[in-house]
Formats: structure tokens, C-alpha cells, sequence
């Protein structure tokens, strides 16, 4: 026996009698998301999308403007449009309530704030959950994640922005 | 009779002598205890008189040598002085302790002439008295000065033998000379002053010049004056300073020994006025002395009063025995005459009762002047009252007997009656006793019913304690029910504050939640730089999550607290309503339970009263059940007497006859 062969040896028996030591499996690699409601429905948005969570703010209504449409407000010194998800998606009026939040998304044209019904926070999606839509019905949405026994919808923001419907706010 | 007489005359003589010497001996002890008093008395009196005498002379010679200086005797004669004036008080009856030895009235005199001697010997003597002090003091200054003159003429007389050797001047010589002459007249004047004599005045005035003489030559020879030129021979000056050393000793003594000399003379005065006066003075006693003396010796007299009252009563003894002796022989011969006569009457009489005797009451007995007389008389009364006896006797014994007869069959007859009444009477104790126990039995039954009853009031009366215990219970739940109703209210109101806060913590944990999110996301645009951040982000928003739904659950458990309270707060007035009607209920309760409380008690005080009534009636019963069986004894008992006073009577027929029988035999008078 050489020394390398010693060498392996020795480190065969150290992993075999390394008892409490940290594992050494490898972690299922996961990307982040925030989980919040709209319109009585659990969504997920990836949270590189997001530049921040914010109470409503004070608006300006716009008038002839889609009914999705809330109005104009100052968030963070930028003119930003503020929408209603629930309205825009399920054509169901967002109910203010205490809970009640706007999800800033970090878009490169304009800046634009979702007021939803409430965030429940940040969540880690392994990527081996997610699987995408088989009939797409929701502008922006495209694939969807289990998560506790039911499929959530995971909204892209940067598509939803771009997309024609969310372009043609006037009515 | 005659008798009497003679002893009455013999007691009355003899009554006489008795008296009259009984007076005459009291008489003799009475003078005779006088005596002996009276002469203790006027003895006690002569002692006293006679201690007085002695004390005036020794006072006059102890005050005699200490007027020369004798310490001892000033003491001796104050002691003199008080025994001296303690008698006298004696004497004069004014000492508390000797009363008798004060003098009677006729030496009132001398005793005067005594107290007015001694007054003047007195003043004289305190003069001596005061002067003691100087008397003592003088006799030892003159004592120490002779003793230092010899030394003082010795080196004097060196001084004179120096200066002749020196060959002195025959100036200083003769000074010299004089000194030793003035040493010898100083020792010479010093015993004039202490011997007290008449010449002490001129002594110590001749004392104090020549001292003065010898102590100025003296300082001439030392220093020169004018009275002697100095000396400056050496030796005779060292002779010189000696004498001048002893001469100063001697000139202090002298000065004192002036000084002291008026006091010492005036008590030298005084001495010599005692020795003048004493005479007088002792003679004034001795007179009162010897007066008391002679008084002692004239109270013998009295004495001889009483032996000749002894001798009288001796006398009369004398008297008395013989006129005893005369009386009894007189007497002695008087009664043999008498006993004589008496002896042949009742020798006669005797041969008369003879007959009596016999039991022949048909004769008399003579009745005689003699002593018998009187006995024959009283025969022939008995003899008379005998005859009427033996007559009665006859016609009452036959009355007796028919009355006899009569009385058995009236006795025989009540024996009878009361037989029958006997028997009637024990049937009637029998009912009496069945009644009495009937009696008895009611009054058993009515007290077990009077203690029922009384048991009954208590349980009432512990029903109504319930009751009243029962309410107070229900008043305090009610209490208590309205302090927790008012507790939960508060705890309705808390659980409200609680679920304010929790609104105020959600609130908070949704804000972190939002800003969790939002340093998140802060984290995740800054890169690989930001990792570590956004570690501690997604642990923020994680506490908020949990602090988020800790607060839904408070809000949930606040919600349940505050249905429950509200029900709770229903219940309880339910509960506060129930137990008032209890209350009410209760009350109604305790007045039915009070009122037959009531009944109780009076129903049980009537069937007391009932067994009461009914045992007096046992006892009645008892009594007269008794009483009857006493009286069916009593029957019983003079049945027997009945029938055994029948048997009596015949007895007392056949004993009438027995007594007829006995006085058969007296022979009487013919009618």
C-alpha cells in the first residue's frame, strides 16, 4: 500500500464515523418568489421582479381610463400608474382593506404598482416544483408551482406589462 | 321554847364581842399599815435631807481645791451642784419622780431659809465655775515658767561670774545682780497669783513690772539703752543670748498668765465668799436635817396606839371565850331534866296504841300536856279519818261491782262495732289504692308528653335556626354572585382592550411583514453582496408571519372570552333572580317553622301544666291511701282494746271484792 492508497483509506473511515457532522448532500438549488392574494386567489410573483411592497398609496383617479385602472400616484418621487390585479384578471372590484398592499414592479419602461388584496411574504420555489400552464388563460401567466396540495399561478410581470391588453388602458 | 330563848340571849352577847373586836383588830392594822407609811415616808425624807448635808459640805471643800487648781474637783462639784439641786426639788415636792419626799408644812420654814442660802452660795459658786478655764490655764503656765526659772537664775548667775572675770564695770555688775534678784522675786510672785490669796491683785501687777525690768536690762546688755550700756565682752554676750533665749519662753508665758488674771481673780473672790458663807449654809441644812431626823424619830408614836388597840382586841377574844364555855354547861344541864320527862309520855302512849294496834278503831288515846300530847292528839285524828275510810271502802266496793257488769258488756258490744268497721274500712283502702295507681299512671304518661312536646319545640326551633342560616347563605351567594358578575364585566372589558392591542400588534406585524419584504428585495438587487441581508430579511418576515398568526388566534381566543362573558353575565342574573325567589321562599319558610315554634311551646307548657296537676293528684292519692290504711290500724287497735278492756273490767269485779274482803277485819263503833 502506497501512501496515496493510505491516504484514501483513512478518508473512507473518516466518512464512514462522521456521525453529526453537516451534510454533505447537495441542496435542491430554489429561486424566490412573493406569495400574495388577489381576488381570493393565492399568485406567486418572482421577487426579482418586484422593487418593493408598499402600502396603497394616495391616487389620482384617471378619467375614461379601463376600470382596472386605479389612477395616478407619487410612489418614491416617480409618476406610477396603479392598477387592480383582481379587476384586471378576474373582473372582480379589489376590496380595500387593512391587509390591502401595491407590489412595485421593476419594469424598464414605465413604473407600475398592483394593488392586491394582501402579501403573505416571500417564499423559496424549488425549481423541480414548478411546471408550466397547459391552457394560459391569465395574461402573464405561464407556469405554475405546488405548493401545500394546490397549483399556484406564478405571474410575470415584465410579460403582463408588455402584453397588448395591459397597453390599451383606455377604454 | 325555852330553848330559843336561851340560845337567842347567848348568840346576842357573843354577837357583841365578835363585833366589837372585829372593829378594835381592823382599828389595830390600820394604824399600824398608817404607821409603817408614814414612817417610810419621813425616812425617805431624813435620806434625802441627810444626802443634802453631805453634798453642801463636799461641795464646799471640792470647791475649795479647785479654786487651787484641781481639775478633778471642778467635775466632782458639778456633779455635787446637780445631786444638790435635784434633792432640794425633791424636798420642796416639786421632783415628779419623788413625790413623797416633799416636806410637810411646818419645816416649810427651813426649807425656805435653805433654798435662800443656797440661791447666794449658788452665784457664788458659778462665779468659781465660770473661772475654770483660767484657774487650769494658770496653774499650767505658772508650772512651766517655775520650771524654766532655775535655768533662767543658773545662766544669770554664769552671766554675773563672766562679767566679774571680764571686770566689768560695778555699773553692770550691780544690773547683772538685779536680774538674778528680779528671777527669784518672779518665781515668789507667780506663787502669790496661783495660790489666790488677798495679795493676787498687787502679785500679778508686781509680775508684770518686774518682767518688763528684767526683759529691758536684759536687751540693754545686748543692744544698749538707756536702762544698760551694751556688753562686748564675747563669752558674757554668748551667756547673754542664753538667758535672753529662756527669757523670751518666759515673757510669753507671764503675758498669757496676765491676761488671764482678772477672771482668775474675781473666782478667787468668789471662793473666798464660799468659804465665808459655807458655814451658814451647811449649818441651814444640817438644822433641816436634823428637824427631819427628829420628825422620823416622833412618828413612832402612832405605833404605840396600835399595840394598845391590839391588846384591847386580845382582851375581848379573852372575854368572848369564856362567856362560850359559861353558855354551853348551862345548856348541857337544862336538857338531861327534859329528856327525862319525855321518855315516861311516850312510854305511855305506846301501851294506848297498842289496841290500835289490833285494828280496834272503837277507842282513843288520852291527850296529855306532856310532849306526847301533840303525837296522841294526831292518833286520834288518823283513827277517826280510818273509821271513815273502812266505810267508804264498804259502800263503794259494792257500787263498783254493779258498775262492773254494766262496763264489760258496753266493751264487749264496742269490740264488736268496731270489727265490722274494720273490714268496711279495707275494702275502702283497696279501692283508694287502685285509684292512687291509676293516678300515677296518667301523670307517667302526661310528663312523657310534656317531654315530647318540649323536643318538638326544639326541632322547630332548630328548623327556624336553619332557615334563618339558609337565608344569610342565599344573601351571600347573591353578594358574591353580583361581585363576580361585576368581575367578569371587567374581564369582558380587559378581553376588549386585549383584542385593541392585538388590532395594534397585527397592524405592526404587517408593517414589518411589508418592510421584511421590501429589505428582501433590497437584498436580492444588491446581489451576492446582499445575501447575508436578505438572510436576515427573510427572518424578519418570518417573525412577522408568526406574530401575525399568534395575533388571529389571540383575536380568535379574545372573540371566544367575550361570547363567554356575555353568557356568563345572562347566567348569573338568571342565578342573582332564582335566589331571591329562594330567599322569599326560604322566609315564608322560617315563619311557618316560628309559628309552629309557638304552638309547640304553648302546647308543651299546657301538658306540663297537665303532668303537674296530675302529680299533685298522684301524691294526694298516695296520701290519703295512707291515711286510710293508719285509721284501719287505728281500728284494728281499739278493737283489741275493746275486747281486752272487757277482760279488764271482770278483773276489776273480782279486785272490789278482794278490797271488800281486806277491811272486813277493822273492828268499828256501833252506829
Amino acid at each position: 500500500m502506497n501512501l496515496f492508497e493510505y491516504l484514501c483509506w483513512v478518508e473512507a473511515e473518516a466518512s464512514a464515523h462522521a456521525v453529526g457532522m453537516p451534510k454533505t448532500d447537495k441542496v435542491e438549488s430554489t429561486w424566490q418568489a412573493v406569495l400574495f392574494r388577489a381576488g381570493g386567489r393565492r399568485m406567486l410573483v418572482p421577487l426579482v421582479q418586484v422593487r418593493a411592497i408598499l402600502p396603497p398609496p394616495r391616487q389620482v383617479h384617471i378619467p375614461g381610463a379601463k376600470p382596472w385602472v386605479v389612477g395616478l400616484a407619487n410612489m418614491r418621487g416617480e409618476l406610477t400608474g396603479v392598477y387592480d390585479l383582481a379587476r384586471l384578471f378576474f373582473d372582480l372590484p379589489s376590496e380595500p382593506g387593512r391587509h390591502s398592499v401595491v407590489l412595485l414592479a421593476k419594469t424598464h419602461r414605465f413604473s407600475a404598482a398592483f394593488i392586491v388584496d394582501r402579501s403573505y411574504g416571500i417564499r423559496q420555489i424549488p425549481f423541480s416544483a414548478e411546471r408550466a400552464v397547459k391552457e394560459p388563460h391569465l395574461q402573464g401567466v405561464l407556469r405554475e408551482v405546488r405548493m401545500d396540495n394546490d397549483w399556484l399561478p406564478i405571474l410575470n410581470l415584465e410579460t403582463l406589462v408588455e402584453s397588448d391588453q395591459f397597453m390599451n388602458a383606455v377604454a | 321554847m325555852s330553848l330559843g330563848v336561851k340560845l337567842g340571849g347567848l348568840s346576842r352577847q357573843v354577837i357583841v364581842l365578835v363585833v366589837v373586836a372585829a372593829i378594835t383588830l381592823l382599828v389595830t392594822v390600820a394604824i399600824f399599815i398608817l404607821s409603817a407609811k408614814n414612817d417610810q415616808t419621813l425616812l425617805e425624807r431624813r435620806l434625802v435631807a441627810s444626802q443634802l448635808e453631805r453634798s453642801s459640805q463636799e461641795m464646799t471643800i471640792e470647791t475649795l481645791r479647785a479654786v487651787r487648781g484641781n481639775k478633778a474637783s471642778f467635775d466632782t462639784v458639778l456633779a455635787l451642784r446637780a445631786q444638790f439641786v435635784s434633792d432640794l426639788s425633791a424636798l420642796s415636792g416639786k421632783d415628779p419622780k419623788r413625790p413623797e419626799a416633799g416636806v410637810s408644812n411646818e419645816r416649810k420654814a427651813e426649807l425656805a431659809k435653805v433654798q435662800k442660802s443656797w440661791d447666794e452660795y449658788n452665784v457664788a459658786l458659778a462665779k468659781v465655775l465660770e473661772g475654770q478655764k483660767a484657774i487650769l490655764g494658770v496653774g499650767d503656765l505658772a508650772s512651766q515658767i517655775n520650771q524654766l526659772l532655775p535655768d533662767l537664775l543658773s545662766s544669770s548667775d554664769e552671766v554675773v561670774q563672766t562679767l566679774i572675770a571680764a571686770q566689768a564695770s560695778p555699773q553692770v555688775v550691780y544690773l547683772a545682780t538685779r536680774q538674778l534678784m528680779l528671777v527669784e522675786r518672779i518665781g515668789l510672785t507667780i506663787g502669790e497669783i496661783t495660790s489666790g490669796g488677798q495679795n493676787a491683785a498687787n502679785a500679778s501687777d508686781r509680775f508684770g513690772r518686774d518682767v518688763a525690768l528684767f526683759g529691758g536690762v536684759l536687751n540693754g546688755f545686748l543692744n544698749g539703752n538707756r536702762m544698760a550700756p551694751q556688753i562686748n565682752d564675747a563669752a558674757a554676750r554668748a551667756k547673754l543670748r542664753d538667758v535672753a533665749v529662756l527669757f523670751a519662753t518666759i515673757n510669753q508665758g507671764g503675758s498669757d498668765l496676765l491676761s488671764e488674771a482678772p477672771t482668775l481673780l474675781a473666782a478667787n473672790q468668789a471662793a473666798i465668799k464660799i468659804d465665808k458663807i459655807a458655814g451658814a449654809f451647811t449649818g441651814d441644812v444640817s438644822k433641816l436635817s436634823s428637824s427631819l431626823a427628829q420628825d422620823q424619830v416622833n412618828s413612832g408614836r402612832l405605833a404605840y396606839i396600835g399595840y394598845m388597840t391590839g391588846l384591847i382586841t386580845l382582851l375581848l377574844l379573852a372575854w368572848l371565850g369564856y362567856a362560850l364555855v359559861r353558855d354551853s354547861k348551862r345548856d348541857q344541864k337544862a336538857t338531861e331534866s327534859q329528856n327525862q320527862r319525855n321518855q315516861q309520855a311516850i312510854l305511855r302512849l305506846l301501851d294506848e296504841m297498842m289496841t290500835l294496834a289490833d285494828g280496834d278503831l272503837s277507842s282513843h288515846t288520852t291527850v296529855t300536856e306532856e310532849i306526847t300530847g301533840a303525837i296522841a292528839d294526831s292518833v286520834n285524828y288518823s283513827i277517826d279519818a280510818l273509821r271513815d275510810l273502812v266505810g267508804t271502802i264498804n259502800d263503794t266496793s259494792v257500787r263498783v261491782a254493779s258498775a262492773v257488769q254494766r262496763s264489760q258488756a258496753d266493751s264487749r258490744a264496742l269490740a264488736e262495732t268496731s270489727r265490722a268497721q274494720a273490714e268496711k274500712i279495707s275494702s275502702v283502702s283497696d279501692a283508694i289504692a287502685q285509684m292512687s295507681d291509676q293516678i300515677e299512671a296518667v301523670s307517667f304518661n302526661a310528663q312523657q308528653s310534656a317531654t315530647i312536646a318540649q323536643s318538638s319545640v326544639d326541632v322547630a326551633h332548630r328548623g327556624g335556626d336553619a332557615v334563618r342560616e339558609t337565608i344569610a347563605g342565599m344573601v351571600n351567594i347573591r353578594e358574591q354572585i353580583q361581585e363576580t358578575a361585576k368581575r367578569i364585566k371587567r374581564l369582558g372589558e380587559s378581553s376588549q382592550e386585549i383584542g385593541d392591542i392585538v388590532g395594534l400588534i397585527t397592524d405592526i406585524a404587517d408593517q414589518t411583514n411589508i418592510l421584511a419584504l421590501n429589505a428582501a428585495i433590497q437584498a436580492a438587487m444588491a446581489g451576492e453582496a446582499g445575501r447575508g441581508f436578505a438572510v436576515v430579511a427573510d427572518e424578519v418576515q418570518r417573525l412577522a408571519e408568526r406574530v401575525g398568526k399568534a395575533t388571529r388566534q389571540i383575536e380568535l381566543l379574545v372573540n371566544t372570552i367575550q361570547t363567554d362573558t356575555s353568557e356568563a353575565m345572562l347566567a348569573m342574573e338568571q342565578t342573582t333572580t332564582n335566589v331571591v325567589s329562594g330567599a322569599t321562599l326560604a322566609e315564608n319558610a322560617g315563619k311557618a317553622l316560628r309559628e309552629i315554634e309557638t304552638v309547640s311551646l304553648n302546647l308543651s307548657e299546657q301538658i306540663s301544666e297537665i303532668a303537674k296537676v296530675t302529680e299533685q293528684e298522684a301524691l294526694v292519692a298516695t296520701n290519703l291511701r295512707e291515711t286510710v290504711n293508719n285509721i284501719r290500724t287505728e281500728t284494728q287497735e281499739t278493737t283489741d282494746k275493746a275486747t281486752r278492756a272487757a277482760d279488764e273490767i271482770g278483773a276489776l269485779g273480782s279486785l272490789s271484792k278482794e278490797l271488800n274482803n281486806s277491811v272486813a277485819g277493822f273492828k268499828m263503833p256501833d252506829r
